[in-house]
C-alpha cells in the first residue's frame, strides 16, 4: 500500500527534523515546527469537528495554508482550498457546498459574513489564520489517527457549465498515487528546492506541497506578487535557488519574454509545465535558456491530476505539437471512439479515457459524490473510465498528442474553463438578454475569451460595465478580454445561439478556433 | 526624461480595467482586475506612449503600489532613442 502524502510528511519529519520544510521571504518553518504545528492544529480540528468534516481555507500561500492543508489531512478530515483572488459572491458559492469550517483572515471572513447576509447564506465558523502556527504548543495532546485511504483528502473547485463552481473530490488514494509516482519518477530528495508556483486551489501544487514535504525537501511557496511579474519571479528563482519548477506554459513564456532570462541564471534542474499546450516555437527558446534543465510536459484533468507524462527532447522541437507522452505508472489510458471502444491503431482521433488509483471519486453533488464514467471496450473487457473530454490519438512511438477539447470547455492561461460558466455570469446581469462567449486562439495565454452581448429591449449596458459586472462575479481568468455588445443573436435550427455566425459577424479576422 | 504623469498612468490603467475612475494614489493591487494580464496591457500601453521599452529591472511589484509611483519609477529612464 502506497503511503498517504501527510504519513510521507511524518516520515520525512522525523528523517530531517532540523531540515527547512517551508521557506518564506522572511521565515522558515523546519520540519519539527511545521509537523509540531500541523499536530497542534489537527488535535484543534479533531476537539471542534467530527472525523471527514470540511475545512475550508482562504489563505495566501505560504506556512497557514500549508500546515491547514497537513492539519487537516492529519485530523482525518478533507480540505478545500478557495481562491484567494476570487469576488467574494464566487468564494461564498464554494463554501455553500458544504464547508464546516473555514480559515482565514478577520476582513476575509467579514467580507463573506457581508456577501453572506445579502445572499441569505450563512458563512461557517471562522479559525483565525494567525493562530494556525501558534497551535504547536499544544502537540503533547496530539496523535494522529490512521486515516482510511477513501476518506477524501480535499476538494478542489473547477469552473462548471451551469455557473455553479463544480467541487472535484480527491482521496487520499488518489493522491498517495499520484505524489508516490512524481517522487519516484522525478527522484526528488532532501537537497531540492521545490517552488509552489500555481495557486492551490489547483491541482499543480500538490505536486510542488507533498513530493517537496514528503521526501525532506524544501518547499517555496510564491507570494502572490511575485506571480504577476515575470522579473521578480525570475529574481525569486535566483535568490532562492530553486531547483523544481512547476508551472503553466503562459507563466513560462511570461518569464522568458519578459523576465530577461538568460542562459545559466536558474539553477532549475526540473521545469515542469502542464494545464495547456506549450507552443513549440516559445518552448525551443525557453530551452535554449534552460541549458542543463530536464523539460517534462505533465496532462491530466483535475479529476485525475497528471496521468501521462513527456519529458522534451531536442527532437520534439522539430514536430509540430508536443506529444502528451505515456500514461504514467498503474495508470490505463484508452482512446475511445464515438461507440465506445478503444481505438488500438495510431491516428485515430478518439476521447482520452482513464481508468486506475488516480481517478476522483465524483463531483461534489447534494446526495453525495456523482461520479463520471464512461464504459469503453478494451479487448472484449468492459472498463468503467473517467471520461476527460479531451480528444487525442496515439502517434506510431506510442506516445499520446492531443487533438482538442469537447465543445465549451476551454484552456486559458492553463485554467479550466467552462464557456457556460461565463454565459451564465453575463447572463445574470439585469440588462443582458443572451450571452456568447467564444475562445481565441493567443499566443501566450493558448485562448482567451471574447464574448458578444445583445441587450434586453431598451437598455444599453456598456462593454465596460458589463466586464466590471463580471469581475465582481468570476474569477479574473474568466472575465471575457474582450466584450461587443450586437443588436441580435443568430440561432440554429435546434434553438440553440450560432456561436459560429456570431462569432463570424464581429471582426472576421480576429477570430479564430 | 520619458515623462508620465501620475494622472496619464492612472487613466491608462482605467482604460485597461474598463472602470470608472482610478486615483493617481490608488492601490493597484486591491482593483478588481488588477492581473498578469492586466499588467502587460499596462506595459504595452506605456510603452507605445514612450515609444520604447520598458526593462524588465522596471516591472517589478514595487513600482507597480499605485499610479504615481509607476510614473515616478517610469521618470527614471533614459528618454527614447538614448538607448
Amino acid at each position: 500500500m502506497t503511503a498517504l502524502v501527510h504519513e510521507r510528511f511524518l516520515r520525512a519529519a522525523a528523517a530531517h527534523p532540523s531540515a527547512i520544510a517551508v521557506q518564506e521571504a522572511s521565515r522558515s518553518l523546519t520540519y519539527e515546527e511545521c509537523r509540531a504545528a500541523a499536530l497542534g492544529f489537527a488535535a484543534t480540528l479533531r476537539e471542534e469537528l467530527a472525523p471527514g468534516a470540511r475545512v475550508a481555507f482562504a489563505l495566501p500561500k505560504g506556512a497557514e495554508a500549508i500546515v491547514t492543508m497537513l492539519g487537516t489531512l492529519l485530523a482525518g478530515m478533507t480540505y478545500l482550498p478557495i481562491d484567494v483572488g476570487a469576488p467574494a459572491e464566487r468564494q461564498l458559492r464554494i463554501l455553500q457546498t458544504g464547508a464546516d469550517a473555514l480559515v482565514c483572515d478577520p476582513a476575509t471572513v467579514q467580507r463573506l459574513r457581508a456577501q453572506g447576509r445579502d445572499a441569505g447564506a450563512d458563512v461557517p465558523p471562522h479559525l483565525p489564520a494567525d493562530a494556525i502556527l501558534a497551535m504547536a504548543d499544544r502537540v503533547g495532546a496530539a496523535s494522529a489517527p490512521a486515516v482510511p485511504s477513501d476518506r477524501l483528502a480535499y476538494i478542489l473547485f473547477t469552473s462548471g457549465s451551469t455557473g455553479v463552481p463544480k467541487g472535484v473530490a480527491i482521496s487520499h488514494a488518489n493522491a498517495a498515487h499520484f505524489v508516490g509516482w512524481a517522487i519516484d519518477h522525478f527522484a526528488i530528495s532532501p537537497t531540492d528546492r521545490l517552488a509552489v508556483h500555481a495557486p492551490l486551489h489547483f491541482d499543480l501544487p500538490v505536486l510542488d506541497v507533498y513530493a517537496g514535504l514528503g521526501t525532506g525537501a524544501t518547499v517555496c511557496p510564491i507570494d502572490e506578487r511575485t506571480v504577476l511579474f515575470p522579473s521578480a519571479l525570475r529574481r525569486f528563482l535566483i535568490d532562492r535557488a530553486i531547483t523544481i519548477l512547476y508551472a503553466v506554459p503562459s507563466a513560462w513564456i511570461a518569464l522568458l519574454e519578459r523576465g530577461d532570462l538568460a542562459p545559466g541564471d536558474l539553477s532549475l534542474r526540473l521545469a515542469l509545465y502542464a494545464g495547456e499546450e506549450f507552443h513549440v516555437a516559445s518552448l525551443a527558446r525557453l530551452m535554449q535558456r534552460l541549458r542543463g534543465t530536464r523539460v517534462f510536459n505533465l496532462y491530466g484533468p483535475i479529476e485525475t491530476n497528471a496521468i501521462t507524462v513527456h519529458e522534451v527532447a531536442p527532437g520534439d522541437l522539430e514536430r509540430p505539437h508536443i506529444p502528451l507522452g505515456a500514461a504514467i505508472d498503474g495508470v490505463q489510458l484508452v482512446v475511445a471512439d464515438e461507440t465506445g471502444r478503444a481505438i488500438g491503431t495510431p491516428s485515430i482521433v478518439g476521447e482520452i479515457c482513464v481508468s486506475g488509483p488516480p481517478v476522483s471519486p465524483g463531483y461534489l453533488a447534494a446526495s453525495g459524490l456523482a461520479p463520471s464514467r464512461r464504459s469503453v471496450t478494451v479487448g472484449g473487457r468492459s472498463v468503467s473510465c473517467y471520461p476527460t473530454g479531451d480528444f487525442a490519438r496515439w502517434e506510431p512511438d506510442g506516445t499520446l498528442m492531443l487533438c482538442g477539447r469537447r465543445d465549451g470547455l476551454v484552456k486559458t492561461r492553463g485554467f479550466r474553463v467552462e464557456i457556460g460558466d461565463v454565459e451564465a455570469a453575463l447572463m445574470r446581469h439585469p440588462d443582458v438578454a443572451q450571452a456568447a462567449v467564444f475562445p481565441v486562439d493567443d499566443p501566450q495565454h493558448t485562448k482567451v475569451l471574447h464574448a458578444a452581448v445583445a441587450a434586453r429591449p431598451g437598455r444599453a449596458p456598456s462593454a465596460g460595465e458589463l466586464a466590471a459586472f463580471c469581475r465582481r462575479t468570476l474569477p479574473g481568468y474568466m472575465v471575457p478580454v474582450r466584450l461587443d455588445l450586437v443588436e441580435s443573436m443568430r440561432h440554429t435550427s435546434t434553438g440553440k445561439i450560432d456561436r459560429n455566425a456570431v462569432r463570424a459577424a464581429l471582426t472576421p479576422a480576429a477570430m479564430s478556433a | 526624461m520619458s515623462a508620465l504623469s501620475p494622472t496619464t498612468v492612472a487613466d491608462l490603467v482605467r482604460e485597461v480595467l474598463e472602470t470608472e475612475f482610478v486615483a493617481p494614489d490608488a492601490q493597484l493591487f486591491e482593483l478588481d482586475g488588477f492581473d498578469s494580464l492586466a499588467i502587460a496591457e499596462v506595459v504595452a500601453e506605456i510603452e507605445q506612449m514612450l515609444g520604447r521599452r520598458v526593462p524588465a529591472e522596471l516591472i517589478l511589484p514595487e513600482n507597480f503600489e499605485t499610479p504615481a509611483g509607476l510614473a515616478r519609477a517610469l521618470a527614471t529612464l533614459p528618454a527614447a532613442g538614448d538607448g
